[in-house]
């Protein structure tokens, strides 16, 4: 039995969880649902150990468990596992390695019994579906999903756990896979562990789980079980009320569908994600692309800025068409992309805050004597006027600036390549809410001048408030192309996990 | 009352520029520790030795650091856009070695065969450059290892093809490294490394390419999402590394009238050494021209001081070692410093 009582834990004012109680019980399965920030991975954290809560208390078979001691090595050896949504795992050893990683199994002579490990490698292989890989595989030959996989197959077969914490692990897994784990943790529930599942993926979690637990914004919502519960009836428990929507005036959206389209998608694919995608972009049109993590949607926005490869199908810009072998081809057509991954792809931590702004449009305002650093300099003035930024000298390092400035910089370097498509991928990410508004204010406002922008938020609500059609990615197919008339929150949920 | 305020007025300037003045000093303590280093250490010679500062010394200083400075230069690019290229010091030697070969034994008597073989020299350079570029972009091979192959089988080349060393080299050959001009005493080596340094500072601090070098250097990732292109950029700078390694080769081989197969041997770690001193970052997206310059000349002071001094000549690696120690420890040092002022 796992009893969490009365959790709270806040960070600074915020607020992540708000006196959840909940009893998981032996021999079940316990989905837990909410949306992205709805408390499900700080839960899981605390029960595992790596954070402690602010009040309340757990209680695992009867026993309270003690804060100040609680780490996730006390975790582990109470029986208490984790499959992240990232496996972590040494990637230059090999499977048999990593599976035995600090649990080595010696022999009499205290040497590293290598046929047994082997063995039972094997068998870890085989119950997990992987039995196509060598135990003396390395690691880096792996894909994610695969990793994923192996982590599942060492914490129900080698380890001795009661409690599976399963945080998000479908993300990376195609269906056939998934059906087959969801057959391997059902027949573990019969030896009386308690699996805790955190998905994202309504529909895996009402064909796999007994019991359901909702969180929304930090509260306990419902805890039921899976004969009383419907799929339409979840989405209701975790969407709650829809809130009104933020909106801007309605002059402000789009609404010349009739002209010509300035690009165009047509049967598109590529090698593992994306299949028969087809879609088209207006000129002065937000268009917003919703979908879980793996139905690919990074992979349409980054197959339409080159930065990786179509294998079949074509993209019609400005009437022609266009191929791109790298971003450079679709920088210089008037495509541009802002990657997820603010630090680790777009920002160049040794630059001043003006070089970050102005990189990639040297070429443009240089000439036979070298770069203009009078027009460098207008360049960066216009943008952090435009863009309300705050620094101190334009001499200083990035570092010095905020998250949400730091993104203002990087959607300023693509504004000075002049662009016609903005492609922005989750570009409010991590960033406070002030100078969040305020960026997607701009990006209606300001971006669809002249151009068109195609982008993806973290969240639905976001996307809600600025785009002026939403296409719903899932498993790599357009699910749905829905028109700002049609917008709610239920909606779009709805689409998004294929329903 | 009047007097009370002038007074406090007067304090607050002071205090203001006092701070001022720290923050001046620190910042050129920061940015120009190199030049530092380089201004101690002579003030340092010139008191323990007289002979340092006469200004024959000073031309023979500046005459033997260019050959390695040119070497410096090359790895600096290299490290400033994010990798190593271990093989300048044995594209140094085979580069004149081969064009050396090539206007003696090969093929003397093709007309101009004189001038052709300069030409040679920077070819052979810059081909070194690109098999380098190629094996470690294209095909993706670690430029450590690419590099480091290349090392040994030029050495082991240079070893073969001259075992013994070739002296009396044509007149104009050896022009670049060896003629004076001005009364027989500015070597006309000097010209030609004043260029070279101002044409590099030009494309690093002026053009796009520098920007983008740093860029690429800084973050490979987000260099490549901005448009730039990174594989041939990178491929660019083994090239050039390579020429100016080849043009040092040049030079040395002018100043010492012969090709011989040991010329460069172990200068890897003084190119690691000057590069980093002079502040390039060795992770790469750091690195101004003028800084390696200090501290090519203080790799050189360091080194002419033993000299003269008489020093025990097998103390000059402690000493070397020393001081890049002391460099990495002032960087270090900067993050900290920074703060200090802020």
């Amino acid at each position: 039995m796992l009893d969490i009582d009365n959790i709270t834990k806040k960070f600074g004012t915020i607020v992540a969880l708000n006196n959840i109680s909940i009893t998981f019980k032996k021999g079940e399965i316990h989905g837990l649902v909410g949306k992205n920030g709805a408390g499900k991975s700080t839960l899981v954290d605390i029960i595992y150990g790596w954070i402690s809560p602010t009040s309340g208390k757990i209680h695992i078979n009867n026993k309270e468990v003690n804060f100040q001691k609680y780490r996730p090595d006390v975790a582990q050896k109470m029986k208490i596992a984790l499959v992240p949504q990232y496996p972590m795992f040494a990637e230059n050893l090999t499977i048999e390695e990593n599976l035995f990683l600090g649990s080595e199994k010696v022999n009499n002579l205290r040497n590293l019994d290598k046929q047994y490990m082997k063995n039972k490698t094997r068998e870890v292989l085989e119950k997990v579906g992987l039995d196509s890989y060598d135990p003396e595989t390395k690691l880096v030959e792996m894909s994610i999903a695969d990793k994923q996989l192996l982590n599942i197959g060492q914490v129900l077969y080698l380890k001795d756990t009661e409690i599976l914490l399963l945080d998000e692990i479908a993300a990376g897994l195609s269906e056939r896979r998934m059906h087959f784990i969801s057959e391997q943790l059902k027949k573990e529930r019969k030896k009386n562990k308690i699996i805790i599942y955190v998905s994202h993926r309504i529909k895996e979690v009402i064909g796999l789980c007994d019991r359901i637990t909702v969180l929304r914004d930090g509260d306990w919502i419902i805890t039921e079980d899976i004969q009383k519960i419907t799929f339409d009836k979840l989405t209701g428990y975790i969407i709650g009320v829809d809130t009104k929507m933020r909106t801007f005036g309605n002059e402000s959206y789009f609404k010349g569908y009739e002209t010509e389209p300035l690009l165009e998608v047509k049967n598109l694919s590529t090698d593992h994600f994306l299949r028969n995608i087809n879609l088209k972009l207006y000129k002065g049109e937000v268009l917003g692309i919703a979908g879980l993590v793996g139905s690919g949607k990074k992979q349409l926005m980054e197959v339409m800025s080159g930065v990786i490869h179509l294998n079949q199908g074509e993209i019609i810009y400005k009437g022609e068409k266009v191929f791109f072998t790298d971003p450079n081809t679709a920088i210089k057509k008037g495509i541009v992309y802002l990657s997820d991954d603010r630090e680790g792809d777009s920002i160049f931590s040794d630059f001043c805050i003006k070089d970050n702004a102005v990189a990639g449009s040297w070429e443009k305002i240089s000439n036979y004597l070298g770069i203009n650093s009078k027009r460098e300099l207008e360049l960066f003035y216009v943008i952090s006027q435009q863009l309300r930024l705050k620094y101190g000298k334009f001499s200083d390092n990035i570092g010095a600036l905020s998250g949400g400035n730091r993104q203002k910089v990087c959607i300023g370097r693509l504004i000075n390549m002049l662009p016609s498509i903005f492609i922005l991928n989750d570009s409010i990410k991590g960033i406070d809410v002030e100078v969040k508004y305020e960026l997607l204010e701009f990006i209606r406002e300001k971006l669809t001048k002249n151009s068109a922008v195609i982008m993806s938020t973290p969240g639905i609500e976001e996307l809600l408030m600025v785009a002026d059609r939403i296409v719903v990615l899932y498993n790599g197919k357009i699910h749905e192309v829905i028109p700002r008339s049609e917008f709610s929150e239920a909606r779009i949920f709805k689409a998004v996990q294929g329903g | 009352m009047a007097d009370q305020k002038l007074e406090l007025f007067n304090k607050n300037k002071a205090k203001r520029i006092n701070k001022n003045l720290k923050k001046l000093l620190i910042n050129i303590l920061i940015n120009y520790t190199v030049w530092i280093l380089v201004l101690i250490s002579s003030i340092m010679a010139m008191v323990l030795v007289p002979r340092f500062g006469t200004g024959k010394n000073i031309i023979n200083i500046i005459v033997h650091m260019i050959p390695l400075g040119m070497t410096i230069y090359a790895m600096g690019l290299c490290l400033m856009t994010g990798f190593f290229d271990l093989s300048l010091e044995s594209t140094y030697a085979i580069a004149p070695i081969i064009a050396v070969l090539v206007m003696t034994r090969w093929a003397p008597n093709f007309p101009g065969i004189v001038y052709i073989g300069i030409v040679i020299t920077m070819v052979v350079g810059m081909i070194v450059g690109l098999v380098n570029g190629i094996l470690s972009v294209k095909l993706r091979i670690n430029p450590f290892l690419v590099t480091l192959c290349m090392m040994l089988i030029l050495r082991g080349l240079s070893l073969f093809l001259i075992p013994a060393g070739i002296f009396n080299l044509p007149k104009a050959y050896i022009f670049l490294g060896s003629y004076r001009i001005l009364n027989n005493i500015l070597p006309v080596s000097v010209p030609c490394f004043i260029i070279v340094i101002i044409a590099l500072d030009w494309m690093i601090r002026k053009k796009p390419f520098g920007r983008h070098l740093l860029a690429v250097g800084s973050n490979e990732r987000a260099a490549y999402l901005t448009g730039i292109k990174t594989e041939l950029l990178k491929i660019t700078i083994f090239v050039i590394a390579g020429m100016l390694a080849a043009l040092g080769g040049l030079i040395a081989a002018g100043r010492q009238h012969a090709v011989l197969n040991s010329m460069g041997t172990g200068n890897m770690v003084l190119m690691f050494a000057g590069a980093i001193l002079g502040g390039v970052a060795l992770r790469g997206g750091v690195g101004s021209i003028i800084g390696v310059l200090g501290g090519i000349f203080l790799l050189q002071i360091v080194s002419n001081l033993i000299t003269l001094a008489k020093v025990n000549p097998f103390l000059i690696q402690v000493v070397y070692g020393s001081i890049l120690l002391l460099a990495l420890i002032l960087q270090s040092l900067r993050s900290k410093l920074r703060q200090f002022i802020d």
